[in-house]
């Protein structure tokens, strides 16, 4: 019985993939690269479960079983500088997620189109530059005593900060340095997707009396909606994750208690060149937890407006 | 800013947010374009500019920075290797991104979900360096350009984005194109491609800019030197301008120094060789942004 | 009949003989992994040269050196294990070892293949090839920096001296404050404002020092004895004095409250802007060649006649930014309990080992070893010519005494030619320096003295696994002890803290590792 209704079923299954004959073409050549670059390698996963030494390789590398992991677990400094990364990851996902909408909208409401194209090329500048050259820079522009920074604090009537060395203000730094980076070019997808709205809506609008703000809220925005929801869900993915570079390049002993974090731990214990048993254990511990995360990003927005990764 | 160039405006009233916005939008390119002109300050000085502070005026102007860049041989076949990655790579991720999102932008297509998480979790789950090198070196493409192609062709990231775009295109559309007895890969090159319009910009410009800036995959799968990337290249004078005169000292070399280099100026150098093409493609990619096809005008 | 059987002998002879060039003499082949400036052209000129010279075919690997070990490792990972293994970071012949992929070597392999090379290092960095050892077998062939003999630089702003009325540069730590104090208070500048400053973090290691400390490297920990004890310099006693010490200069405006962020702000790392931009007096950043200011002293010049030398780095930099500025250099300062010194770098630089595939060909070790010994050939230009090729094509002899050459156009445009040609089969060796720059450095401002090093240099296990530890601990309680965040007395909380994190494992195998070795010496 069963076996029948599994073999009509999987017939019926054959049909539907004959009947879009044309997608499965499509496809193939793309799925086929997926395989072979992505799914061939990835017994090298393996790694985090291994002693692995270059004599043996990676197959024949003896098992530890989760000893690897207890060993990252154990260190003391590694739940210290994971929260820094999480603490870090959340408040630029919570500032930097919007900003780049926020730079889209204003520029769509710019009228002059060269005007408009000019900022916009502009604004993407900084995404250019490496944070080797903006560590110094923000030291400078930052500094309590003769950065412009606090000379305008120090007009204004107040106290100078000491924004790289003091740990209240460092993690602020990061996220404001980190927006003014991206924001330009992040704001990239939006107003691509901006330009795809129908300008006749607007005009209908208009016709109504609609004002500015009126047609952001009932044109724009729920036009934006799919875009920005896709972008959100791939963000939270982004929680556990930090810049070495920016981080590196700005941070200093005196505020290593919230800037610390994984990656450039990693990268002063030398342990990520050469023990990658250790190296491979922390990728996977973050990417199952990125993972995660997407997983229940994913569920909450197809349960709020029908529309997810997958 | 508020420059009115529209004729849509009907009343002639002062526009408070039209001149609110356009002031911040110039305060916004005054903070971003201060980062670059450093740069090209500190690239015409003969002295370290930050050690000048802020000053965007060169500090005793010199082009010996320049000359110093563009006197490498290596960095003709540098463009050369980075021209070809970035059009071979940006073309074929094009093509393969396209032509895997739309049948999975397809309600019916059979196991969507599943071939769908297939590529999604590669997003999150890799098996690293040494078996990707290990892969790459088997299938022999070690030395060849195509290693810098092809570990790297789809990203799932921008397939997710595109296929969700796609998903937003509604079925109506090709409705009509069906009837005419068009089948699934001509609608996809009539219907929906002209429609992805600003999607393709979008897609085309961060792989472009991404191979345009790649370089550590150069410096494991390429060994010979006229194989060598721009970025590579580049980031190797950099890094001998920094210690040549040491080295100068330890190899006992009598010092040279008719030229006024620093490392600083060097690299920055370096930054403006490298970027400005890039800079110039923008404009061009940026066209499909504002004029990209309106829905509209297709479905009137 | 005659005359033809010989011709037949002949030609068969003749056509043996080809034979037997083509087989008698297949070359060796040995596969090269060294510090490259730039990446290595197959057909360089060099590479055939040498060759030739020791008959042998080379294949050189072509490894970025700012990526080193991690473009190394994905080549090892894949079997490719180059015969001659150059380890960028001394401190991974351990886990090298560990891993399986270096061939076994003795102290008599070397000094019977190459005595020049065994004699150099054993006589001008005494103690140093026993740092090649892992376990008791030799595995590597330290490179050893001579110029790290020289400790780093206390240079002071002798302007500001001169208007705070002190002529003598400092020699003693109280007289080291009495200077800090009046650039801090009495306004060297002569601005009217009070922004001026003695020292920021570099400048410390001069105060730590005078206790005979160097207990703040970023990376590496300093390793002293005290009573047979193998000890952290950051957690021996003296260093809590040194910290009270710091902390009151601070207290009283001394430091720069800006220190954590360093003085360094981005650019070439040798400079000190603090220094430059006159906010500190006071400086012991980079290297003293750093500070060259023009005309220092006498170097060769292109002509082959003495000529003055040119400013380099904050020597360029300062004059820039202030015409009345000058540099005065200092020396090492003494300190209240008899002790004097300054940090100097690690002379332990790097390894050169041989790849766990050639250890089955002895004969191809035998040969790695011979070619290495021409690295420590007494003669300067034959060693010369190993890093920068044929003298008279690619570099002259400006002075032999003084062991100074001059690269030829076009080559001198391009620093990598020397990698690009080839010259690929050298290492470092510690011969005494000859060039006038460290000349200088030793007969006039004599920084081969009083420089401190550690006594442990090389990555033992436990140590590797703790360090990023251990640092990050002494950094939290330096900085809050030294701005006063804590007071002098959470000096043993700190110790205890050290200690818990893995100090006490850390120190039982650095104790073990300097007994034993100290069993064999």
């Amino acid at each position: 019985m069963t076996a029948i209704r599994s073999r009509a079923r999987a017939k019926g299954l054959a049909r539907r993939y004959w009947d879009c004959r044309y997608l499965v073409v499509l496809m193939a050549p793309g799925m086929l690269y997926f395989i072979v670059f992505k799914y061939i390698p990835i017994y090298g996963l393996t790694i985090a479960f291994k002693d692995y030494n270059f004599a043996d390789g990676i197959l024949k590398s003896p098992w530890v079983g989760l000893d690897v992991f207890r060993e990252l677990f154990a260190s003391p400094s590694f739940w210290e500088v994971f929260r820094n990364t999480v603490v870090i990851a959340s408040l630029t996902f919570a500032f930097g997620f919007p900003a780049p909408i926020i730079l889209a909208l204003l520029l769509n409401e710019v009228r002059s189109a060269r005007f408009k194209k000019t900022v916009q090329t502009i604004s993407y500048l900084p995404y250019f530059v490496s944070w080797v050259i903006l560590g110094g820079l923000f030291l400078q522009f930052l500094s309590p005593s003769s950065g412009p920074v606090n000379y305008v604090i120090k007009a204004l009537g107040g106290e100078p900060i000491f924004f790289l060395g003091d740990a209240r203000w460092f993690r602020g730094v990061l996220v404001a340095t980190g927006i003014w980076k991206s924001a330009g070019w992040g704001s990239i997808i939006y107003l691509a997707a901006l330009s795809s709205i129908d300008s006749e809506l607007y005009e209908a609008a208009e016709i109504d009396g609609a004002g500015r703000w009126a047609k952001m809220r009932s044109i724009t925005l729920p036009s934006l909606a799919p875009v920005i929801t896709i972008m959100l869900i791939l963000a939270t993915g982004q929680l556990v994750e930090d810049n070495f570079d920016q981080v590196f390049n700005m941070y200093n002993v005196a505020v290593y208690s919230v800037g610390d974090v994984l990656s450039t731990y990693m990268y002063r214990s030398g342990l990520e060149d050469m023990e990658y048993s250790l190296a491979t254990a922390m990728g996977l511990f973050k990417n199952v937890l990125a993972f995660a995360i997407v997983l229940l990003s994913n569920a909450i927005s197809k349960r709020i407006n029908e529309f997810g990764i997958w | 800013m508020g420059r009115i160039g529209s004729t849509r405006r009907k009343s002639g009233s002062p526009d408070a947010f039209g001149a609110i916005n356009g002031a911040f939008m110039v305060l916004l390119c005054a903070c971003t374009l201060y980062p670059f002109l450093f740069i090209v300050a500190s690239s015409l000085s003969s002295f370290n500019a930050s050690a000048g502070g802020l000053s965007l005026i060169p500090r005793s102007f010199t082009t010996d920075n320049f000359a110093r860049v563009l006197s490498d041989q290596l960095i003709y076949s540098g463009f050369e290797n980075t021209i070809v990655r970035t059009v071979l790579g940006t073309g074929l991720s094009l093509i393969a991104v396209f032509a895997l999102a739309y049948p999975l932008s397809k309600k019916y297509f059979p196991n969507r979900g599943f071939w769908t998480a297939l590529i999604a979790l590669t997003m999150f789950f890799s098996g690293g360096l040494i078996p990707t090198y290990l892969l790459v070196r088997g299938v022999g493409l070690v030395d060849s350009p195509w290693s810098l192609v092809l570990p790297e062709l789809v990203s799932a990231y921008n397939l997710v984005i595109v296929r969700n775009y796609m998903q937003t295109i509604p079925d109506s559309l090709e409705e009509s194109a069906r009837i005419d007895g068009a089948n699934d890969i001509a609608i996809l090159f009539r219907i929906i491609l002209p429609i992805c319009k600003p999607i393709i910009a979008t897609i085309a410009l961060w792989v472009a800019v991404w191979h345009w800036n790649a370089w550590f995959d150069c410096l494991i799968y390429i060994t010979k030197p006229a194989g060598e990337v721009l970025q590579l290249v580049m980031r190797r004078i950099v890094i001998q301008g920094s210690d040549q005169l040491t080295e100068m000292l330890g190899r006992g070399m009598a010092m040279q120094q008719d030229e006024y280099i620093t490392p600083e100026g060097l690299k920055a150098a370096t930054i403006l060789v490298t970027t400005f093409p890039i800079l110039c493609a923008y404009p061009f990619i940026q066209k499909y942004f504002v004029k990209g096809v309106m829905l509209g005008s297709i479905k009137g | 009949m005659k005359g033809r059987a010989s011709g037949a002998l002949a030609a068969l002879a003749i056509g043996l003989c080809m034979a037997g060039a083509a087989w008698s003499q297949p070359r060796m082949k040995i596969t090269v992994a060294n510090y490259q400036k730039g990446p290595t052209d197959p057909k360089g000129e060099m590479l055939k040269y040498f060759g030739d010279k020791w008959g042998v075919d080379f294949e050189v690997y072509n490894i970025d050196n700012d990526k080193y070990h991690e473009i190394l490792n994905v080549k090892l990972a894949a079997g490719q294990i180059p015969d001659f293994l150059y380890l960028a970071r001394a401190d991974t012949l351990g886990s090298y070892v560990r891993q399986g992929v270096l061939a076994k070597l003795s102290p008599e392999l070397i000094q019977r293949n190459a005595p020049d090379l065994w004699n150099a290092i054993n006589a001008y960095a005494p103690g140093y090839m026993d740092m090649g050892k892992v376990n008791g077998i030799q595995y590597g062939i330290p490179a050893v920096a001579s110029g790290n003999a020289l400790h780093i630089p206390l240079v002071y702003r002798g302007d500001w001296m001169e208007k705070v009325g002190v002529a003598k540069v400092p020699e003693t730590l109280a007289e080291f404050e009495t200077l800090m104090y009046k650039f801090a208070n009495e306004d060297p500048d002569g601005n009217g404002k009070k922004d001026t400053y003695g020292l920021s973090l570099d400048g410390s290691n001069a105060v730590f020092g005078a206790f005979g400390l160097v207990p703040i490297d970023r990376t590496e920990i300093y390793w002293m004895l005290q009573d047979g004890k193998v000890v952290s310099h950051s957690v021996a006693p003296e260093a809590r004095q040194a910290l009270a010490i710091l902390a009151r200069w601070y207290k009283d405006g001394v430091i720069d409250p800006e220190f954590v962020t360093g003085e360094n702000h981005g650019g070439y790392w040798a400079l000190s802007h603090a220094f430059i931009k006159g906010r500190i007096g006071f400086s012991a950043h980079g290297n003293y060649y750093h500070w060259t200011t023009a005309g220092a002293f006498q170097v060769v010049g292109k002509d082959g006649t003495k000529a003055p030398c040119q400013a380099f780095a904050n020597g360029q930099e300062i004059p820039a930014a202030n015409k009345k500025a000058r540099i005065v250099f200092g020396n090492s300062l003494k300190g209240p309990t008899g002790k004097q010194g300054i940090k100097e770098y690690n002379r332990l630089m790097n390894f050169i080992t041989i790849g766990k595939l050639a250890e089955k060909d002895p004969a191809k070790v035998e040969k790695i070893l011979q070619i290495l010994n021409e690295s420590a050939n007494p003669d300067w230009p034959t060693r010369q010519t190993l890093q920068a090729g044929l003298v008279g094509k690619y570099w002259k002899v400006l002075d032999a005494d003084m062991e100074t050459g001059l690269t030829l156009p076009p080559y001198d445009k391009n620093l990598a030619y020397a990698s690009k040609i080839g010259c690929e089969m050298w290492m470092a060796v510690p011969f005494p320096q000859k060039d006038p720059s460290a000349q200088w450095a030793i007969n006039t401002l004599h920084y081969d003295k009083y420089g401190i090093e550690s006594l442990i240099q090389v990555g033992l296990p436990k140590l590797m696994k703790r360090k990023a530890e251990l640092q990050k601990i002494r950094d939290k309680y330096y900085i809050r002890i030294i701005t006063g965040a804590l007071p002098v007395s959470a000096f043993d909380e700190f110790a205890q803290k050290y200690a818990a994190a893995g100090y006490a494992e850390v120190q039982q195998e650095a104790q073990a590792y300097y007994d034993a070795q100290s069993k064999q010496g």
